[in-house]
């Protein structure tokens, strides 16, 4: 950081937009599924036709209140939608159905760490609204191209935007934030939140002010940030440049602009010459919605234990290191898997190990996510048993998983067929003993004369004739035994 | 005495996104107008502490489950665009 | 009697005696269109190959089933912003002139399980602004009374056809009177249901707050027999009301003696032509004679009811309106440049110079600077005149008010648009409700031209309300005359 980088503070609020997981759109009975062919997920109410009329898809509605509640927000007890009118070709009734002044959820926050401090950044809201659709320009990106495509799969998908308080003062905490908002929104089983996807957006406000000054600066909206390295990137490009401009004396405009991610940096956007004006206004074809609080409460009822509370659990409950449950609970579905495998093999560290070391990796090698594990908890505490009651070494073990992901066969059964089982048996492992005691004179002769370590070396010739299958112990208690019998 | 003026007959005629020919936004201006002196009376009438009606009949939580229902064909969705490319819609360029 | 002469419920009874058949009544239908519509040009779109086929199947399941619907092989005509799958809908704009939904309104969906063949789509003001049809971008409807004079709009084409005998009865909307008072102009019955007592899917809409379907008939029996049809709770309408919809045709017979009826000060204070307000105002004292009350009732806000509804109604039009931009359907422009030059001068073609007026009043009216002060105020006036109406019907049960200040005007009679909405005086009041209303005639002027008479319920009050207009109907008896169009011979 420059000298001068302290002189200024960074003030940040997010905008993040995040696609439901319903079935069905949020006005209409179309497939939200996505990836399918273009313009197929489409009908005459999400195509806008002349004459058609929305109706609100209730899951749409519980899901923004299950994300509300999941933000700590407090929901509202009445709540409408209002059209915000403006024309671009992927908006197919040239307004958007969403919610002007009275949104669903308000007043949250999310409370996360970064080494071990404490952050918390303010929810304002979270409203429903509808996606729309997807252009596909012609050439490279929008810039210089020709003509434009539209594909309205999308359109109708339903929509959270999350708009957070002016509470984030670094790029690093946006993008800490956000991955925290993601594990929080995937918990609560409301959205899928992929950025590759576009199923989970953000844009960011930036503006500076010197430090300790009250007034917020101009601030810049930043779009087109794709993941969340993307954001802190940025964002970081972006609190630089503001502060360049700060320095030698000149203004900040209020503007948008895009981040260019393979250039590495952001680019004003084309201003308009009027300022758009929205024109909301309550839409007509569709009533309010009043929220009775029993309908919060079953709401409520079917949230899942989230993140923040399970990472303490999880230190608490099991004793595991910060960083170990923080790892854990990131993927709701991990955290499962976790809890799973402990209920059948109560070593809580021992299965973190695992998992944190050889599941994630053999996830990460078959681009897998936590959501797919290819094996069932009881098998990986079926595998955590044998190595245990040392049936098979821990190196073992760790290709008996790799087989295990790659052909679902239990642990047992692969010990069985490959005959992977340690030799224990006494008079065997004397034999090779022998063997390895002839075949080394020289190191022999070093233990003999003192070196003792070199022992590590003799076990390590032993393990190579079997092909590592020789219970390591035993091996060591063997030739050390033999080893005396010479002196 | 004029209710709408010069700029604000330019930032409507911006936002409904319909062209105006030069020669037609006087005459057209004249039209707004006479409509907004009529339209304008509603501000004679004291509103004070009444609710808005934004709709007839008051309904509220009207809604339908998490079902799908079929979508149409393709060819059906594409049958009245004026223009189409590999069964999207075709619109020129949106930057200029 | 010929049978294009005859009223849907005659035509039922004819059908059910098995007198004449669903083709030879809607070919007979055709016949009579091709021999005078081109005088009077209410349809915009003929439906012919369908209606006939409509009309064996009709046949077919007359002769196969024991039990059918009562209009079962009587056909109807359609206001052109009625969405028929494969059949243009064009909302008589150049917009729209070659757009096909690829889906049916709820009420043709209906029509279509009635077993009623749909003769074709009728003319209209585009996008059902306007109260004479002249704004129509596509043809010109005359009125079958005098055919240099309008029928009156926005359902001018409905009304007309029916008026002129060209279907027996139609479907019209009514967003501001659009129903009743070219119901007046065509001296027919025509009536607007309670907001969400007929589903608008399938409507094209211009005002949702305000648009309603409803229907034009020969008299107000066939108003309940098509009511039967079209009313009841629709899920693809989230404004539609969910309740039990009574059989109104079995309910028309009622002593109108028990009724009061109500006449607004206000409105018998404006400007009524004299002809106009001899005959509303006979038709009361009729009223009176079968022993009903009559009292005058006050409905204080409705003179800001124009006022209110030119702001509610352009909001919401601009809004409704912006999907016309020439990517999914409609017209495009084809000029240089980028798509949102595209977007401008498409909406320039396509549209008319009303909807264009329309659209940026309601543009206007919508700014965040101007909500509060035009949007949001209008709104509370609604308030303020639903309350009225409330308060007016704890003394009355069905308001009496004419349906139009005037007869039906010539061609060109209005130049002045914010004049032309003035037209709407009595209507208006009821859209920004939500209440039912009919208009029926009560009587020729000295011209040979049809008066018309409204009768208002409260929210839900149609049986009351239809029992009270057949009872006037039944006391006014019918008109002196009918239509005298010329036939062109076949020869």
């Amino acid at each position: 950081m420059t000298k001068t980088a302290t002189a200024w503070e960074t003030v940040i609020g997010l905008e993040i937009h995040a696609e439901l997981l319903t079935d069905a759109k949020i006005w209409c009975g179309c497939s939200t599924q996505f990836g399918n062919e273009q313009n197929t997920n489409v009908c005459p109410i999400c195509l806008g036709l002349p004459g058609t009329l929305p109706v609100l898809n209730q899951k749409a509605v519980e899901y923004t209140i299950r994300a509300g509640l999941a933000l700590g927000c407090e929901i509202a007890a009445f709540s409408k939608f209002d059209r915000k009118n403006y024309f671009y070709p992927d908006l197919p009734k040239a307004h958007q159905v969403s919610q002007d002044d009275q949104p669903f959820c308000v007043n949250g926050q999310v409370e996360f760490e970064i080494d071990g401090k404490t952050y918390r950044v303010g929810i304002n809201r979270v409203h429903l609204e509808e996606e729309a659709g997807k252009s596909v320009h012609s050439g490279d990106n929008i810039l210089g191209s020709e003509f434009t495509l539209i594909d309205y799969n999308r359109a109708g998908v339903p929509l959270i935007e999350i708009v957070t308080e002016p509470d984030i003062r670094s790029p690093e905490e946006a993008r800490v934030f956000l991955e925290n908002l993601r594990t929080i929104l995937r918990y609560a089983g409301v959205s899928d939140c992929k950025m590759e996807e576009g199923s989970l957006r953000c844009d960011a406000n930036i503006s500076l002010r010197p430090r300790g000054s009250t007034e917020f600066g101009a601030k810049v909206e930043i779009k087109n940030m794709n993941s969340f390295r993307s954001v802190q990137r940025a964002l970081e490009y972006e609190m630089l440049r503001q502060q360049e401009v700060l320095e030698s004396g000149g203004v900040v405009q209020r503007e948008t602009r895009h981040w260019d991610d393979a250039k590495g940096r952001t680019v004003a956007m084309r201003t308009k010459e009027e300022a758009d004006d929205y024109r909301y206004f309550p839409d007509p074809d569709l009533p309010p919605v009043i929220v009775e609080r029993e309908w919060v409460e079953a709401i409520r009822a079917e949230l899942p234990e989230l993140p923040q509370a399970r990472r303490r659990r999880f230190v608490e409950e099991y004793g595991l290191p910060a960083y170990d449950a923080s790892i854990l609970t990131t993927e709701k579905s991990l955290a499962d898997f976790y809890e799973a495998t402990v209920a059948e093999f109560a070593e809580p560290k021992t299965v973190s190990n695992w998992i944190m070391g050889e599941v994630l990796r053999l996830l990460n090698e078959t681009g897998r996510t936590p959501d797919d594990i290819p094996i069932e908890p009881n098998a990986l505490a079926e595998l955590l048993t044998l190595v245990k009651k040392g049936t098979i070494g821990a190196n073992v073990g760790k290709e008996v998983l790799e087989e295990m992901f790659k052909s679902g066969k239990r642990a047992a059964d692969i010990v069985k067929e490959r005959g992977l089982e340690q030799i224990s048996d006494t008079e065997q492992l004397k034999e090779i003993v022998a063997e390895v005691i002839a075949e080394n004179p020289g190191p022999v002769q070093q233990y003999l004369g003192g070196k003792e370590t070199v022992i590590k070396f003799l076990v390590g010739q032993v393990m190579k004739k079997t092909r590592g299958q020789a219970n390591p112990t035993l091996a060591n208690e063997l030739l050390e035994a033999a080893l005396k019998e010479l002196s | 005495m004029s209710r709408i003026s010069k700029e604000e007959l330019a930032q409507v005629i911006y936002l409904a996104h319909i062209h105006v020919a030069e020669e037609e936004q006087e005459q057209l201006h004249r039209d707004l107008e006479r409509l907004l002196d009529s339209a304008s009376k509603v501000q004679e009438v004291d509103t004070t502490g009444v609710e808005p009606m934004y709709r007839p009949i008051p309904l509220h939580n009207v809604m339908r489950p998490d079902e799908n229902r079929p979508s149409l064909a393709q060819e059906k969705v594409l049958q009245n665009a004026p223009e189409v490319q590999d069964g999207f819609f075709r619109v020129p360029r949106i930057l200029d | 009697m010929k049978i294009h002469e005859m009223s849907a419920r005659e035509l039922a009874s004819a059908l059910t005696a098995g007198e004449v058949s669903a083709v030879e009544v809607t070919q007979a239908f055709f016949d009579r269109i091709d021999a005078v519509d081109d005088q009077v040009g209410a349809y915009l779109t003929l439906m012919r190959e369908t209606a006939l086929q409509q009309a064996e199947e009709a046949d077919a399941r007359r002769k196969r089933d024991d039990d059918v619907p009562p209009l079962l092989g009587v056909p109807i005509a359609l206001k052109d912003n009625l969405c028929t799958n494969g059949v243009r809908t064009t909302c008589a704009s150049k917009m729209l002139e070659q757009f096909v939904p690829p889906y049916d309104a709820t009420v043709v969906t209906r029509l279509k399980e009635a077993g009623m063949p749909i003769l074709g789509k009728t003319n209209m003001d585009e996008f059902a602004l306007g109260s004479s049809t002249e704004y129509s971008a596509l043809k010109k409807t005359r009125n079958p009374w005098n055919l240099e004079r309008v029928p009156g709009g926005s359902s001018g084409g409905s009304a007309a056809a029916v008026s002129a005998s060209l279907a027996p009865f139609a479907l019209g909307t009514d967003t501001g009177g659009s129903i009743r008072q070219p119901a007046a102009y065509c001296g027919i019955v025509g009536m607007k249901p309670t907001y969400g007592l007929v589903s608008r899917f399938g409507l094209v809409a211009a005002a949702p707050s305000l648009d309603q379907i409803g229907t034009m008939t020969k008299d107000v029996a066939d108003t309940a027999l098509l009511l039967n049809v079209i009313a009841g709770y629709d899920p693809y309408d989230s404004t539609s009301v969910n309740r039990e919809v009574p059989d109104y045709f079995a309910s028309l017979e009622t002593d109108v003696s028990t009724l009061r009826f109500g006449m607004p000060a206000e409105f018998f204070s404006a400007d009524i032509h004299p002809e106009v307000r001899t005959a509303v105002e006979s038709a009361i004292k009729r009223l009176e004679a079968l022993g009903a009350e009559v009292v005058e009732v006050n409905l204080p806000h409705s003179t800001y009811a124009l006022s209110a509804y030119y702001v509610i109604a352009s909001g919401e039009l601009s809004s409704s309106l912006g999907r016309y931009d020439g990517v999914r359907y409609g017209h495009r422009a084809d000029v240089e440049g980028d798509v949102f030059t595209m977007f401008r001068h498409s909406r320039s073609e396509g549209f008319g110079p009303e909807v264009k007026r329309r659209i940026l009043l309601g543009t206007y009216v919508l700014l965040s600077g101007n909500y509060r002060d035009y949007y949001l105020q209008a709104m509370k006036v609604r308030a303020l005149i639903a309350k009225d109406f409330e308060q007016a019907f704890e003394q009355c049960d069905v308001i009496v008010a004419p349906a139009a200040a005037n007869v039906a005007f010539p061609f060109d009679g209005v130049v002045d648009p914010a004049e032309m909405h003035a037209l709407d005086l009595f209507t208006v009041p009821v859209n920004l409700a939500g209440l039912p209303a009919i208009s029926l005639p009560c009587g020729l002027n000295s011209e040979g031209m049809p008066i018309g008479l409204q009768l208002i319920g409260p929210a839900f009050g149609e049986v009351q309300l239809l029992q009270a207009a057949y009872a006037l109907e039944q006391e006014i008896g019918p008109l002196p005359k009918q239509p005298q169009l010329e036939v062109k011979s076949n020869d």
